[in-house]
């Protein structure tokens, strides 16, 4: 057979299957709220997801649900601090690229608990298949794993087995919480579910974490603006000397 | 009540900066110093990276410094001949300091130099200070005359320099070169390690150019403004981790805070407060120190090098 027949005929099952009346799952999704305002007031938040399994299979005995939320990615330097002479001193480092500066994987049960380990690893479940994007994490590696204890410590790198909560057997909500310290930018989300250790269907979206207001304009104008950011900064520090000495030297 | 500071990206407690920043202006006022070696430890223990505490409290150093300045110009308390000669040093010394921090922040050992030096200077200093005062504070107890500072007509090296000048208002007449060198040191220290240096400069001016009291504080206050001033600028515009949400919080507690502690520190004889001081300024190097050696609480320090793609 010649390849063009084999594309058509590869066409022809996939219609069929479509049409076919006996439908594979679907999942559906949806992301609130769809964007997080760092605002002056800004201490923490939540993102809920939320989703649906349409045209469920009565045959499966149960389906689980996996979320992974990537934030934007950083290069980063991890350094080891050793003791020269009795001094703690900054010495071997690793560099790691392309890392999530914010990591959240959830799921119903213990990941391990919903598929083997291979399955997991191809689909990219779990913290240690997210954390860099070419490679899992070598738990032998002190750099890499001091690296995920500090984020996870500082709430930048989330581990829910719990995370998930089926509401029906088809309907289950995910809550995420974000640290206080997240970066702004384009956040992506991606839920698969599973059935029988096997993948049956994923969604991908995205949410976006913005500064607004103050925080927006402040950092927005030392960046862009920073000579007349610096020189404003000064003035205020000036102008803020000069009415505490006007006001006090009355009193 | 939280507040979010955009430029080190962390959420605190506006109520807790507005007491820090009383809290050392309280000190500051009390003992006629910028306290910046407070401010910025204290931050750093906040949780606030080093980088940009250290930048910040310039800003923060500026307002408190000119607030003083201008009481003291009030009093004519300053000679603006000898501020402008110090401040060409400082101009020059603001501009190594915000090279060599630069430099040391990418080599990634900023914040080792900053302890390292915290610990150096504070130590130093303090020990002088509290020796210093201790023996002033045996001679009053035994009813002897203080020390004159100035030892008659004895000459150091320093006035043998050439380039003089005759500063009026001091009534000094001095080489220009120490003038500038003490301007120049001043600033770099202070760049670097976010601090005034009010604590190192006064004893300069007065041991090493006889800068007379009437004048010595004012005018230390108009170098510091000055430098503080243009390291605020340069921080900004070089490293972008100048804070203003931060800075504004700081100061407006801290120049509150000056005022009480300055109308504290008149019922207290110069030599006790001297004490304190030294004792104060010791305190923290030790801290310092004891970071150095003991085994710190993380091994592992992560650096961001690109963010955000």
């Amino acid at each position: 057979m010649r390849p063009a027949t084999g594309l058509a005929a590869a066409c022809a099952l996939a219609l069929g299957l479509l049409w076919s009346p006996a439908r594979a799952e679907r999942l559906i999704t949806t992301i609130a709220p769809s964007k997080i305002s760092i605002s002056a007031s800004y201490s923490g938040g939540y993102i809920v997801i939320f989703g649906a399994i349409a045209d469920p299979k009565a045959t499966r005995p149960s389906y689980d649900a996996v979320a992974t939320v990537i934030g934007p990615r950083q290069n980063l330097l991890v350094r080891r601090k050793e003791r020269v002479l009795g001094i703690w001193v900054n010495r071997s480092s690793e560099t790691f690229i392309g890392v999530p500066s914010y990591l959240a994987v959830s799921a119903n049960r213990p990941f391990e608990a919903i598929a083997q380990p291979d399955v997991l690893h191809y689909h990219r479940i779990g913290l240690q298949h997210n954390v860099f994007p070419d490679q899992s994490v070598d738990e032998n590696d002190p750099f890499q794993t001091n690296f995920i204890k500090t984020r996870i410590q500082e709430g930048l790198f989330v581990v829910q087995p719990n995370g998930v909560t089926f509401v029906s057997p088809t309907v289950f909500r995910a809550d995420i919480p974000l640290s206080n310290t997240v970066l702004t930018g384009t956040y992506q989300v991606f839920v698969q579910i599973f059935a029988d250790g096997q993948p049956i269907a994923e969604a991908p979206s995205t949410f976006q974490v913005e500064k607004i207001g103050l925080p927006q304009f402040v950092v927005a104008s030392s960046v862009n603006y920073s000579l007349i950011y610096g020189l404003a900064t000064m003035a205020m520090a000036l102008l803020t000397g000069w009415i505490a000495s006007v006001a006090f030297s009355r009193s | 009540m939280t507040i979010y500071l955009p430029i080190a990206d962390l959420p605190v407690n506006i109520f807790l900066l507005l007491a820090l920043g009383l809290a050392v202006g309280f000190v500051s006022g009390m003992f006629g110093v910028g306290g910046g070696f407070l401010m910025t430890p204290l931050l750093i223990f906040f949780g606030i990276s080093p980088g940009v505490s250290v930048a910040t409290v310039a800003t923060h150093i500026t307002a408190s410094s000119f607030s003083g300045s201008l009481s003291y110009w009030r009093r004519g308390a300053v000679d603006f001949q000898m501020a402008a000669a110090l401040s060409a040093g400082g101009m020059l010394g603001t501009w190594s300091g915000i090279w060599i921090f630069t430099t040391l922040r990418s080599v990634g050992q900023l914040d080792l130099m900053i302890s390292f030096s915290y610990l150096i200077l504070l130590t130093t200093v303090g020990v002088l200070m509290v020796m210093e005062s201790l023996r002033s504070i045996m001679r009053v107890r035994q009813n002897k005359p203080s020390l004159t500072r100035r030892s008659g007509g004895a000459h150091i090296w320093v006035h043998r320099l050439p380039l003089k000048v005759r500063f009026r208002r001091s009534k000094i007449y001095i080489s220009f070169i120490p003038v500038f060198g003490i301007g120049y040191l001043i600033a770099v220290i202070g760049v670097i390690m976010g601090i005034g240096g009010g604590f190192l400069l006064v004893p300069m001016l007065i041991y090493l150019l006889r800068v007379p009291t009437t004048t010595v504080i004012g005018t230390a206050a108009m170098l510091t403004t000055a430098t503080m001033a243009m390291a605020t600028v340069m921080h900004a515009v070089t490293s972008h981790l100048v804070d203003a949400i931060l800075a504004l919080v700081l100061m407006a507690g801290g120049v509150v805070g000056a005022q009480f502690g300055a109308r504290s520190a008149q019922n207290l004889a110069p030599e006790r407060l001297r004490f304190l001081l030294g004792f104060l300024i010791l305190a923290v190097g030790f801290r310092f120190g004891y970071e150095l050696i003991s085994t710190p609480e993380r091994l592992y320090t992560i650096r961001i090098l690109e963010s955000g793609f």
